[in-house]
This record gives structure tokens, sequence and C-alpha cells, in this order.
């Protein structure tokens, strides 16, 4: 008997410009209304149109925290799709074609169904650009989804269109939506389980995540310059702004954007900017400087692969060291990498109040994947959250007729600050060393204490930083170690793994800097730690080694440019296990 | 009313060299605060690295000594945080004209009412004596031991033409006048360079008092019309051998500016409401 599955994973392929994306996104739509989750990742190639490009949706009945490289379904809207992608499909999967490409690879052997794209396209009206939709259609008769879902998603998706053309492309998809009654349904039912429960969803992307929590958090002042992959966080900002009474602006360079939000921080304005690695390169002089003023600032920095501009429209985790390196001299600068989209709503909200109460920079790491990827999820929880300003100069310490005393030194290197207006507090903050009036001084006595002061606000930190815990089962045969996004994809091997037969847990790090308790112990503990990092040189392994002198041995790194898929961690791990 | 010496911080001095041209601007900064009664809580000074940059150390103000550069950046996030301060940059012409020159065109765009000071004295001080931008073609430095190879900077020309609507050029040695020009520019609701001809008596010793006091001409005062822009390229492009015009070369009269974008402190504790963009993104919008 043929059952429903409650999950389906499709790839589009097409060509850039070709509606890949919008397919996509009115499908995201349409599942989220009937309940179910999806994620969704793009690869793309850094060009405006005519390459080949995919998009992945995984659709289940279940939150979702990763993609997966195994299709149930290809959706191919170009000849390059049968060339490149079809031996990522599963053996009972269906490709869907154009039906006006012969398909001529003879070691292909699953099941493909052709689809007069074009035809059904104009049939109704249309214009060859509504294939798509036709597409579409097809997909969403396959899987089950309410028709009503798909076309409120269309008029959602195109309401700034006219009613004519709307009504265009709902008649394409419909066309489609009749054609997926004829796949042959011999082989595998590829309806899914209806969802039961519905609750409202979100449908965000990691960026977008960490600009709501801006927002939350009381951010009044952003500033970048448009970087791939951090500029969606830039657009979303600019467009919500006057809503929420956030100065927002694109200016000149990432020196200026930097600069600029951490002149808004002394001013007393919660101020954040977002970039990637090029950019984040030129503000770390004055990442340093925010160290020195001890000015909170929140810095969003999206990984891409390097060196130089590398891979603009892919993923990688190889600025963790960049990151926890930057600047001149010796600073307090805190460094969190969120694993889920779930993670980093609650997570860019506690930069604000750290970066606040500790008065430095506080960076916050992320990739493309975590960043540009999307997913619906629960609407985020915000009744635990609260904004904490830190320690702020009051009545009691504003020493009227006196300098006022901005870096005072205290048991836990955290002075009380004073804002510009605030009467009695005026002081000048220096980039040079300076005592605890803000003025400049060399005396080595000073200088020492100072160093001093500035770095127990680290170590007064760390002893409020949760310890880390492990995830999953406590005695398995491994422990997946890592850092930011590669979480998911490591959630979803401990499932693959679990159906072969070994157990494994995983411990994630987000608190990188500094580096949440407890690490060192539960190493120590795990039967066999493997750490996954999508660097080439380990820089967690060797962040873990050098501020705990504990060495993981075994590695699994990828630098491809491309994200670590739940199937290629698994299938790595039981190489290892099996490696004499 | 408060005085100019309310303005100055006690128990410090300034460590510049006898005789520097950041006395006078110094001095004058106070005095113009002075004569507009501004408070010294509400009054932000934000200065690079170099010797002209060091000021607010010496003023009883809020106060920021940044980086080589990018005060004016640091200047305009204040601004735009809190639109209640007066924010005055004192930089150097290294800071504004070198190292900041793409932040100095940028922050002219931008428009936000900061007064933009800067020691133009030719030479990079602090790092004992290199030509900086504004040094004369041929001049010999440290660095330029053949002779300076480049154009010198136009800054007065170079601000109007990237849409600057107060432009203007003091001297360090006509204290009284500087005074005014500042507290005219605090008053601007926009942008307000004041290129500050400054003497620096140990590395650019060519270029001294004397040398000044015999060319400057108060431009106003000689018939120019301040609201003309034609006129006024025409006095920031005139060549310096024998005539210096001071004072405001360009002023934008007809044109008012919005309040600054932006936010102030105790606005930032009002946490927004999530629902309505929740509900908004229940739906795939980019």
């Amino acid at each position: 008997m043929i059952k429903s599955r409650p999950a389906f994973n499709l790839l589009i392929g097409g060509r850039a410009g070709e509606g890949v994306d919008v397919t996509g996104q009115i499908l995201a739509s349409a599942v989220s209304s009937a309940g179910w989750f999806f994620h969704i990742n793009n690869e793309i190639q850094n060009v405006i149109q005519g390459y080949h490009n995919t998009l992945q949706i995984l659709i289940s009945l279940e939150p979702l925290f990763s993609h997966s490289s195994r299709f149930s379904a290809i959706l191919a809207m170009d000849e390059d799709t049968l060339a490149q992608d079809l031996q990522t499909l599963e053996p009972d999967g269906c490709l869907i074609y154009d039906e006006i490409w012969t398909l001529n690879d003879e070691s292909f052997k699953g099941c493909a169904y052709p689809v007069p794209f074009n035809d059904l396209a104009m049939a109704t009206g249309g214009t060859k650009l509504m294939r798509n939709m036709v597409g579409l259609g097809v997909i969403a008769g396959m899987i089950g989804l309410d028709e009503d879902n798909v076309v409120k998603a269309i008029n959602n998706r195109f309401s700034k269109k006219s009613d004519d053309v709307i009504e265009k492309n709902i008649l394409a998809m419909r066309a489609g939506y009749e054609q997926a009654k004829k796949i042959a349904t011999d082989q595998r039912d590829f309806k899914i389980v209806p969802q039961t429960h519905t609750e409202p969803l979100l449908i965000t992307s990691g960026n977008m995540l960490a600009a709501m929590a801006a927002i939350k958090a009381g951010c009044r002042f952003f500033s970048a310059y448009p970087m791939t992959p951090s500029t969606s966080i830039l657009h979303f900002l600019a467009k919500h702004a006057a809503e929420y009474k956030m100065s927002v602006h694109h200016v000149e360079d990432e020196l200026s954007a930097v600069n600029m939000a951490i002149g808004a921080g002394f001013a007393g304005a919660r101020s954040m900017v977002a970039t990637s690695g090029g950019g984040y390169a030129l503000m770390t002089e004055a990442i340093s400087l925010a160290g020195m003023l001890e000015v909170p600032v929140v810095i969003i920095e999206v990984q891409r692969p390097g060196p130089s501009t590398g891979l603009p429209t892919r993923t990688g985790q190889g600025d963790l060291r960049q990151v926890l390196h930057a600047g001149q001299g010796d600073f307090p600068h805190i460094v969190l990498s969120p694993g889920t989209h779930e993670e980093v709503f609650g997570l860019v909200f506690e930069a604000f109040n750290m970066a606040e109460k500790y008065q430095c920079p506080v960076t916050v790491l992320m990739e493309k994947y975590l960043a540009e990827s999307f997913v619906n999820l629960p609407r985020p929880d915000t009744r635990g959250l609260s904004v904490d300003r830190g320690l702020l100069a009051t009545n009691d310490n504003l020493d009227i007729g006196e300098v006022y005393q901005r870096y005072k030194i205290s048991a836990d290197g955290i002075s009380p600050r004073s804002i510009p207006g605030m009467v009695g507090g005026s002081h000048t903050a220096s980039s040079y060393e300076h005592g605890e009036d803000g003025y400049f001084t060399e005396d080595p006595a000073y200088v020492s204490k100072m160093n001093e002061k500035r770095m127990c606000k680290m170590e007064t930190l760390s002893k409020t930083l949760p310890a880390i815990a492990l995830e999953g089962v406590p005695d398995a045969e491994v422990t997946l170690v890592c850092w930011g996004s590669t979480l998911g994809p490591a959630r979803q091997a401990t499932v693959l793994l679990k159906n072969d037969g070994v157990t494994a847990n995983i411990l994630h790090i987000k608190y990188l800097r500094p580096l949440q308790p407890m690490v060192h112990e539960l190493l120590s503990k795990s039967k066999r730690p493997i750490l996954i990092e999508g660097n080439i040189s380990a820089q967690l392994g060797g962040l873990i080694r050098e501020q705990t002198g504990y060495e993981i041995v075994d590695k699994i790194l990828d630098y491809s440019g491309r994200p670590f898929a739940p199937e290629r961690i698994a299938e790595r791990i039981k190489r290892i296990l099996t490696a004499i | 009313m408060r005085n100019a010496m309310d303005y100055k911080r006690k128990n410090v001095q300034p460590n510049w060299c006898p005789g520097c041209g950041n006395f006078g601007i110094d001095a004058a900064i106070k005095m113009a605060l002075a004569k507009l009664d501004r408070d010294p809580n509400q009054t932000v000074l934000v200065g690079g690295i170099g010797c002209g940059s060091n000021l607010p150390y010496w003023s009883d103000t809020y106060g920021l000594v940044t980086l080589h550069g990018r005060p004016l950046p640091i200047a305009v996030g204040i601004k735009r945080a809190n639109d209640a301060l007066q924010v005055i940059v004192t930089a150097g012409d290294g800071d504004t004209y070198g190292i900041g020159m793409g932040h100095f065109i940028h922050a002219i765009r931008a428009d936000v009412p900061i007064v933009c000071i800067v020691g133009n004295n030719g030479v990079y001080g602090l790092t004992k004596g290199q030509a900086s931008p504004t040094a004369k073609r041929g001049r010999i430095t440290p660095s330029t031991p053949q002779g300076a190879p480049y154009v010198p900077i136009n800054p007065l020309a170079l601000a109007m033409a990237a849409g600057g609507r107060f432009v203007a050029r003091g001297y360090a040695g006509m204290v009284p006048m500087l005074a005014d020009l500042i507290a005219e520019a605090m008053q601007y609701r926009g942008f307000a360079l004041i290129d500050v001809l400054q003497p620096c008596v140990v590395y650019n010793k060519n270029f001294d008092y004397a040398y000044y006091q015999s060319r400057v001409v108060d431009a106003r005062a000689s018939g120019h019309d301040s609201g003309d822009k034609t006129a006024a390229f025409q006095l920031a492009l005139m060549s310096e051998d024998k005539k210096i015009p001071i004072g405001v070369i360009y002023k934008e009269t007809n044109a008012t500016l919005e309040p600054v974008a932006g936010c102030s402190f105790i606005e930032a504790n009002d946490i927004g409401d999530m629902q309505p963009l929740f509900e908004h993104y229940s739906q795939f919008k980019k």
C-alpha cells in the first residue's frame, strides 16, 4: 500500500531571472498556511541573470533546522538541471521537466514526468514567463496542498501587479495542478500527511530575525554598507525604520558605518551595524576603538567564503579567527554565534544587553546558510525579554563641579556610564590610554590598571555565561562538536546515524568569546568527539585547544562554499568510525 | 550668561608648542560657545588624531578623541542619535582631507548639522612635519625630500562642489573673527565647514603669522555676497599669493533642513510591539 509521508524535499533548478525564487517563495507561503514547516536553501551564482540556480525546499510536518541533499522531486525549469542535478534524486523520487527536452542521461532510472510548460502557460492566455506557475501547480498538486492556499499565496506575492496578470498566473498554476493528477502513483504517493494543529507561523530568514531582534531590543541606530550576504538586514531595517523610530543609514563605506554606530552608541542610542568578512576587516580598527572608549555597539558579521572576495553568495565559517582577533591591542570584545533561526532572535537581543552591560563591542557571527535560508517557525516568544541598559551614571555619582570619573576602577571592571546631556557627566572619552577621568596618560601604573580594568569585564561576563550542555543522548558513541549554523545539519545527521545504529550527541558552542564554561569537562567525558566545521584550518578546534588544552583529533571540515548536508556528515562519521 | 573661561577644563593645559595656531582655534571655540550660551552638558567636541584633535581634552564639555580620519562619521552618529546636542568636530587637514577624505565628502552630502573645524596647516605636525594634502606642490618635507609631488586639495571648492551649504575659511590669528564665524556655523541648520588657516610654527615656518596677517581679507567686508555660489567659487579658486579671502565664502540661505532623522536616549527604552511585524511576515516577503 502506498502511504503519504511526513516530508517532501524538492529541488527547483532554472536560469537566474526565470522565477526559481518566486516559485519557491509562493510554495513556501502556501505550505506555511497549511501548517507544514519548510526550510529553503538557495544556491545561486553571483550574477544577476542567466546562470543555473537552484532552490531547495524541504517541507515537513515537524519544524526543520536544515536542508537535505536527497530529493523527493526535482522540478527542472532549465536543461542544466537535467545535466547536473539528477543524481541527487531519491531512487523512488520523481523528475518533472519540460517535454521539449529529451532526457538522454542513460544512467537515470527514476520516474520522469514531462510537462508541456509553455503550452499550458500560454493556453490560458499567459506568457512563457508563467511556466514557473505551471511547475508550482504540479508540485502543489503532487503534495496535496490545498489549491486555495496557493491562490492566496500568489495573490499575496503579486499584490503589486495588475488583476489581469495575477489571474493569468493563477490560471497557469491551476493548469499545472490538474497535470499533477496524471503523475503515476504506482511507486510512491508524494502527498504529505496533513497537519492537524496550526499556530501562527513566521516566515523568515536569519537576517530578518536579527533585524527583528534589533527592533525588539530598542536599537535606535543602524548604519551599513551593502555587502552580500548581510544586505537584507539593511533592507529590512530601512523598510521598517519609520515605524520603529530607528535611524537607518546606507553610508559610504564600512569604516563610516561602524564609526557612526559608535558615535550613536556614545550618545546613548543602542546601535548596530551589519556586514560580511571583507567589511568586517575594514571595521576592525574601530572595534578596538569601541573597546577602548567602552562604548557599546553590536556588529553582525554574516560569513561568506573567503579569502578576499571569495564566493559572495555562498556559505562558510572562515571568519571565526578574524572576529576573535579583530583590532589592535587587547580589549574586551564579546563574540556570539547562533545555531538556528530560533536562536538568532534571542541571541541578537542578548547581544544588545551585553554590549551595554559590559560597555564593549559585541560581534554576532552568522553564515550565509543561516542568514539567507528561509524557514517558517512559531513566532518568537518575547515575553521573557527585557532591556538591560547596564550601569549608567545617576545623580548619586554625577559629581557636579568635579570632572566625571567615566572610567572609575571597580571590582567588576564596569564603571557608570554618563551620556552626553547628563549634567555633571562631561568627560573626554579618549582612544589614547587614559586615566579614570578619560584624560590621556602614559603613567605606567595607570596604563596597567586600565588594561586590567577593561579586561576584567570579560571575567565578570564569564562568570554569568551559561555552561555548555550536550544536546541529545548522554553516553553517545560520538559527540559532534560545532558552532554556528552547522548545528542544523549536525542535528539532522544524528537522526540519520540513529537509523544506522550509531548514537551521536552534539556539543554546540554559542558563546565563543569568552568561551562558555564546561567545554573541557564535556569533551573529556565524551567517547569520541568529532569536530565539524566550515573552514580549512579547524578554527574552532584551534580555539578549543587554545582555551582548554583539549585537542579534537577527528575532524570533518568543508570549505567548498556549500553548507554541510546531514547525509554527508553522517556518511563521513561512519567512515571515521570504521577506519582502522 | 557663561563666559569663555567656563568652558575650560580645570587643572589641565594644552600640550601644543608655544605659538601653535591651535591656541587660537581653542579660544575661538570657547568664545563662540559663550556667545551662544551653549550648555556644556549638551555640547560634544570630537577630535580625530593630530595636534588639533586633542582640543576636546581642554574643554569642560563632553568630548571624544577618536581615530585618525574618523571624527566625521562619529560626530554624524552622535548628532543623528541626539539632535539636541551641539556637535563640533576639531580635526586636522590630514584627518579630514587625507585619510578621512571619503567621509568629508559624504558628511557634506549627508548635510547633518555639525560644525567641522579643520586646522589647516599644511603639515602632519604630530608625526613631525610630513606634507599634508593641502601642502603646496614642491614643498620639501621628510616624506617628500624631492618636493611634494601632488596637487594640493582645495577644501573650499571641493566642499562646494560636493554640495556644501556652509563653507567658510577662518584664520587662527584673528580669534574674535574666528569665534564669530564658529558661532554662525553653530547656528546653521546643515553641515558647516570652517577651514582654518593655522600656522605651524615648528614644521611650516614659511607660512607663519606674518605670512597670513599680510594676506587675509574679510570677504564679506570687501563686498563678497556669500549667497552667490559663482562668486564663492571664484574666491575659493583665487590664487593665494597676494590675498586670501576669509569669513563665510558660501552660505545657502533659502533651503531649510528637516530635523535629523534620529532618536533620543530616553526613547531607546521603548521596546517595539512585535505583533504587527510577525503578522506581516506570515506570508513570504523579502
